[in-house]
């Protein structure tokens, strides 16, 4: 019984201790948080080469290429094999379909996670059908969301992102122009388009994070365009029988210019990050979810540099806490991680293919 | 303390279920991500796992004792030789000061691992019954259960961050799709 006693003694002085140790205890409140003062652009963003703050004409036969890309002028079939680089590398081989008027399915062969998966682009529409789960996530896009391309040239032409023609090389039997993308900020590379200039079917992307490493890469190995691909119109119908469909965001709906116009909308007070790397800027805004309960509304961020995109999801904690205690995932390069704002409020999740350092910096200058 | 599993929510047991192998990283990403998912919305199964990986730390952080080669041989003996200890207790506050000696042995004398494997366990168990609250905070929404709150509006970012990829000309949606379905093994490193 004596020990008894001492060993409950021990316990419960032991337990009395751990909340002094703080980390993790719900009901401690934060510090005081500094707000961090608002760096220069570009300040922690590697610099290959100097900047070159004049506008360049852009190349007009380039950027005929790409609003070709954007739109080819022929149907096709082929298949491609895309390659993830990283920390594994992942392999997977799809067979695609495209027709002119903007439709692309790709249908998913390997690895196994995917195959049977079906990925159907189309103007304003777009399902990504899960067999394994027999699920298709949709987004209907409203007409803003197909001005991309348009923002994207705008980009280049307002000298945000650099785009020359780099050489010609010979892909799935086909001529193609190699078109690279560049950030005039530091002349990394983000992108390589290998193009078809006569049909402007994309045969080859190559993608880089912003310290100019590829990440991957999608190469057209067979292709057969015109009327001998036998591309049809039902191809492009998202029919997944016994299929449920979730709504990835709300149909119909435009994105808000500025959080200052979607302010109105949430019960928190969203968080903006006041660093952001070199070229980057608030390309749109977006709530989501909640349908009926403001509590449950989602704030998306996206930012883009003219190329490469990284979103902030935000959204009302359910619960006051200081820091979700979650590790940072990453998938190969893509950074995906979740956490809670200093007074602990709001949930933050950051997804996107900065460095870490770039989104860390981020996520310390939220204000 | 967690409710019974005959009351909890079935999410959140099947979410509990996992919490073990996700602190020790061993996951598919897909779990790690359903996990992720419900713990952004769920205070309980958040604090759950919060005391899980104080109860992981405090065990890895326990100190160690090597044994001789003879001790189980000696201890074996010892209990062998021991006589059943008579009851007695002749003073009333002979508990109390037992007691006390017992928090003061416990707080500064860590003598055998079974003492600190005991010690967190069962502090585990004492942190889940003070700090578990007695009514909602003021922001936990009790509308709807947390099941729905997760596949309405918490999850699926990454299927989002897809979504809008493939609505850029200029990017690559097959890559981003195999990004956010990455099997386990690329869950955890990063290449910068």
């Amino acid at each position: 019984m004596r020990k008894l006693f001492q060993v409950l003694g021990g316990l419960i002085g032991l337990a009395l201790l751990l909340p002094l140790s703080g980390k993790g205890h719900c009901q401690q409140q934060p510090g005081p948080v500094e707000r961090p003062v608002r760096p220069r652009l570009g300040q922690n963003t590697p610099r290959a080469n100097p900047p070159n703050p004049g506008r360049l004409a852009p190349d007009k036969d380039v950027m005929e290429l790409l609003r070709k890309m954007v739109r080819p002028t022929v149907e096709y079939e082929g298949t491609q094999e895309t390659v993830l680089y990283g920390a594994t590398t992942q392999t997977s081989e799809q067979t695609i379909r495209g027709d002119s008027k903007g439709h692309v399915r790709i249908d998913f062969l390997s690895p196994p996670n995917v195959t049977g998966d079906v990925m159907l682009i189309a103007p304003g529409v777009f399902h990504n059908y899960h067999k394994s789960r027999n699920l298709d996530e949709m987004a209907s896009w409203p007409t803003e969301w197909n001005d991309q391309e348009k923002r994207m040239l705008e980009a280049i032409r307002q000298g945000v992102v650099t785009v020359r023609k780099t050489g010609e090389e010979q892909i799935a039997g086909r001529s193609a122009v190699i078109v690279e993308f560049s950030l005039r900020a530091n002349g990394v590379v983000e992108r390589k388009f290998w193009i078809d200039p006569e049909t402007g079917i994309q045969l080859k992307i190559e993608k880089h994070n912003l310290r100019g490493i590829l990440i991957s890469q999608t190469t057209m190995k067979s292709l057969v365009i015109g009327p001998e691909a036998r591309v049809l119109p039902q191809d492009f119908e998202a029919k997944f029988p016994g299929a449920s469909r979730t709504p990835l965001f709300p149909a119909g709906s435009a994105p808000f210019r500025t959080v200052a116009e979607a302010q109105g909308r949430l019960l928190f007070h969203a968080l903006e990050p006041a660093n952001l790397p070199a070229g980057f800027q608030l390309d749109g805004v977006w709530i989501f979810g909640g349908d009926g309960n403001p509590k449950q509304r989602t704030l998306l961020m996206r930012y883009t540099d003219g190329v490469a995109t990284f979103s902030l999801f935000e959204r009302l904690a359910p619960l006051k806490t200081p820091e979700i205690p979650l590790p940072r995932s990453f998938r190969n390069n893509l950074q995906s991680w979740l956490k809670g704002s200093p007074d602990g409020t709001i949930h933050i999740q950051f997804i996107g293919h900065l460095t870490a350092e770039q989104a860390e910096a981020i996520f310390n200058s939220l204000h | 303390m967690m409710p019974s599993n005959a009351t909890i929510d079935p999410v959140c047991r099947e979410t509990q279920s996992l919490l073990s192998d996700y602190l020790d990283n061993t996951l598919s990403a897909r779990s790690v991500w359903e996990v992720e998912k419900h713990l952004a919305t769920c205070a309980e199964c958040t604090e759950y796992a919060q005391t899980l990986q104080q109860t992981v730390d405090l065990l890895h952080n326990a100190e160690r004792f090597d044994t001789s080669d003879d001790f189980m041989s000696k201890l074996h003996a010892r209990l062998d030789g021991l006589e059943p200890e008579p009851m007695r207790r002749t003073n009333p506050f002979a508990g109390l000061r037992d007691w006390l000696a017992g928090v003061r042995d416990g707080l500064y004398a860590r003598r055998v691992p079974a003492l600190s494997l005991g010690m967190a366990t069962l502090a585990m168990a004492l942190i889940l019954i003070v700090n578990r609250p007695m009514t909602p905070g003021p922001e936990q929404d009790t509308s709807q259960p947390s099941s729905i709150v997760v596949s309405q509006d918490s999850g699926d970012t990454l299927s989002r961050h897809v979504a809008m990829t493939a609505s850029n000309p200029f990017d690559d949606p097959v890559a981003a799709k195999l990004e956010a379905e990455a099997p386990n093994e690329t869950v955890g490193k990063a290449v910068n």
